[in-house]
């Protein structure tokens, strides 16, 4: 794109475009020539996460490829190829984005409104933001609902035995949600929420677990890696309980940087909502040493940069490249903070992964 | 500290007038501008609400569309914010809308003409104005000079009942026109031209930089320089005697902030050949 002059772009039409590969986004300008050709004007800088690129991309051939022909008669010209210069601005969009699309596209065909929240995932040297669930409620999905599910999850290509477990889960279902990684591995997850968890919860003394969820995951281009997380929920703990339960995922450890960052979060969470609605769950899978913690606290009414001090540690704890970490936190400091969880995964290594922002699609 | 910001690929740098410029070094992982401005209010301890503050103004106009000022006078710390839209009437960045988005914090009776062709306005910011413990019962409007050979701009007060002349600015380029910059700082109803040393004001030191400004007000004149490196900008605040921890912050950190330009200015006064500083404040954007 030419020079962009000092006179913003007005209107909807534009006459060209650049884009450029940021921290985990793909940024698009576009711009109309100024009448001297001196320059052009230009609009201000969209920002695409990689699903929405998926998106777009199926979407213009879709839409090119079907007016192809009444554009060529009006201009009375053929159509010229465009060519994709070797940059990666024009780079061909990559497998996870792909991927993804084809999880979001899975999902609208049911046809009934469901949940997109995003998050990340802090780890050692390593941040990986290209992560979503999608939420469905079960009674939402029109006709048999659990034949719709499974149908998604062999479009998903998960493995037949995850699939005869998820099957035999389905009719205790009150929620489905379907999870998508896409930054070092693509893997996808499918969480069966337990109908009976919150009559049970009711059921036994403060404290005592309860099954929430039951999580199919694997790896894409590796399915021989799978897991199956068992999410436990501990219901009507207060504040000081819960940081009970986070320390003794720490080994005990008080002074850990892992156990005071997510007593911290605790905290602040605890003081803007009422305490017995902090949901508080525990995960652990067969055969490895996974031992985590996930503490809801959307009722907390939070953003992410009402805990920008804990985050900060969290980079510095990890080794996560200041200016890598701010550019996704620009994106997501005024999102709603929604889950933090944390512990032991079954790598053996700490982690924290931020769920944020949740919102409804209308399907 | 836990509010510092790092540049990122798609940061933009401007200059006091909201000019950009590139980057002088690396940026990667470097400090963003905006922490020079937390640093001296951390220094300066200012109520948390201050902070609040400049996030609802980034909110509002957003990132690195607000010129900042860190000033000294008389061993306090202040601060000034200013604002542009060449645009002018066209405005994207108005009054009205900076007044709005802090209206939350503080009480404002000023109505803004918005047909005004203004290019920028500036507020005085501090922790009394974050809180409201202070109402804002000024805000400086800067309109231009059509006419003038010289690029310059002039200064009013704008109050809820009055609207009153202030200062005016002029714009010399500090490779070509370093000449004119230095007539015009002599040609002052403030000093005798034959007893004062040049160097005194237009600081050796400084002149390598990008525009000298120069600016006469009620009381004093006053001469800015205009994308300086780091480097300038220690030697500026160590000849005058900022805080040490306001020194300390850049040398400790040079290494995190040298991608940065900064512009500085000097209020003075002349008394027979003698140049004193009355106010002297340093700039950069968030």
């Amino acid at each position: 794109m030419q020079d962009v002059s000092d006179k913003p772009l007005t209107g909807t039409r534009a006459d060209t475009f650049r884009a450029a590969i940021l921290e985990q986004r793909i940024a698009i300008e576009f711009g109309r020539t100024v009448a001297d050709g001196a320059g052009v004007s230009g609009s201000s800088r969209i920002l695409l996460d990689p699903p929405a690129v998926a998106r777009l991309i199926s979407a213009l051939q879709e839409a090119g490829g079907r007016h192809a022909g009444a554009w060529a008669a009006a201009e009375a010209e053929p159509l010229t190829q465009v060519s994709r210069a070797p940059t990666r601005s024009h780079a061909e969009p990559d497998e996870a984005g792909t991927r993804a699309g084809l999880l979001f596209g899975l999902l609208d065909e049911l046809g009934c409104p469901y949940y997109h929240e995003r998050s990340f995932r802090i780890a050692e040297r390593s941040l990986a933001a290209n992560r979503f669930l999608l939420t469905v409620n079960m009674k939402s999905v029109a006709g048999d609902a659990a034949a719709a599910v499974l149908r998604i999850c062999r479009r998903l290509s998960m493995p037949e035995d995850l699939r005869r477990g998820a099957e035999e889960a389905l009719p205790q279902a009150k929620a489905i949600h379907f999870g998508f990684e896409g930054d070092e591995r693509i893997l996808y997850k499918v969480y069966l929420e337990r109908r009976d968890a919150h009559e049970e919860s009711l059921q036994v003394s403060p404290g005592t677990p309860v099954l929430l969820h039951i999580a199919f995951k694997w790896d894409s281009n590796a399915p021989e890696q799978r897991a199956i997380s068992r999410y436990r929920w501990f219901p009507q703990l207060s504040a000081a309980q819960i940081a009970e339960r986070i320390a003794a995922i720490y080994r005990g450890n008080r002074a850990s940087p892992s156990f005071q960052i997510s007593d911290e979060v605790l905290r602040i969470a605890a003081h803007g909502m009422d305490e017995k609605s902090l949901q508080y769950l525990e995960v652990q899978e067969d055969g490895n040493e996974r031992l985590s913690f996930d503490l809801n606290v959307y009722d907390a009414g939070l953003q992410l940069k009402d805990v920008q001090a804990q985050l900060a540690k969290m980079r510095e704890q990890f080794g996560i490249r200041p200016g890598q970490f701010q550019a996704l936190y620009d994106q997501v400091k005024t999102r709603v903070l929604g889950h933090l969880a944390g512990g032991i995964h079954r790598n053996g290594r700490e982690f924290f992964n931020v769920y944020y922002g949740v919102q409804r699609h209308k399907g | 500290m836990d509010r510092f910001e790092f540049a990122t690929g798609g940061d933009r740098y401007f200059n006091y007038c909201l000019w950009p410029y590139q980057p002088v070094a690396a940026t990667d992982d470097k400090f963003r501008g905006i922490n020079v401005l937390y640093q001296s209010f951390q220094f300066a301890g200012v109520d948390e609400r201050t902070y609040a503050f400049v996030e609802a103004i980034r909110d509002a106009i957003g990132p690195f569309q607000t010129v900042f000022g860190i000033k000294q006078f008389e061993g306090r710390m202040s601060w000034e914010f200013y604002f542009y839209d060449y645009q002018r009437l066209d405005r994207r960045v108005s009054i009205s809308r900076v007044l709005e988005a802090i209206r939350p914090f503080c009480r404002c009776d000023i109505v803004a003409n918005e047909n005004l062709p203004y290019f920028m306005f500036s507020l005085d910011v501090d922790s009394a104005l974050a809180t409201g413990a202070r109402d804002l019962d000024v805000v400086h409007m800067y309109i231009g000079n059509p006419g003038s050979q010289v690029s310059s701009g002039i200064a009013y007060a704008l109050r809820p009942q009055s609207t009153a002349l202030e200062n005016f600015y002029f714009f010399f380029d500090a490779k070509t026109q370093l000449q004119e910059a230095a007539d015009k700082i002599f040609c002052s109803a403030y000093l005798d031209a034959a007893r004062v040393d040049a160097d005194r004001i237009l600081w050796p030191e400084l002149r390598d930089c990008r525009t000298i400004c120069v600016a006469n007000k009620k009381q004093n004149d006053c001469v800015y320089f205009s994308e300086i490196n780091v480097d300038q900008l220690l030697f500026f605040l160590k000849a005058l005697a900022y805080p040490p921890a306001i020194v300390d912050f850049f040398e400790t950190n040079r290494g995190s902030l040298d991608h940065l330009l900064y512009d500085v200015g000097l209020d003075f006064i002349v008394d027979g050949s003698d140049v004193r500083i009355l106010k002297s404040g340093y700039y950069n954007v968030f």
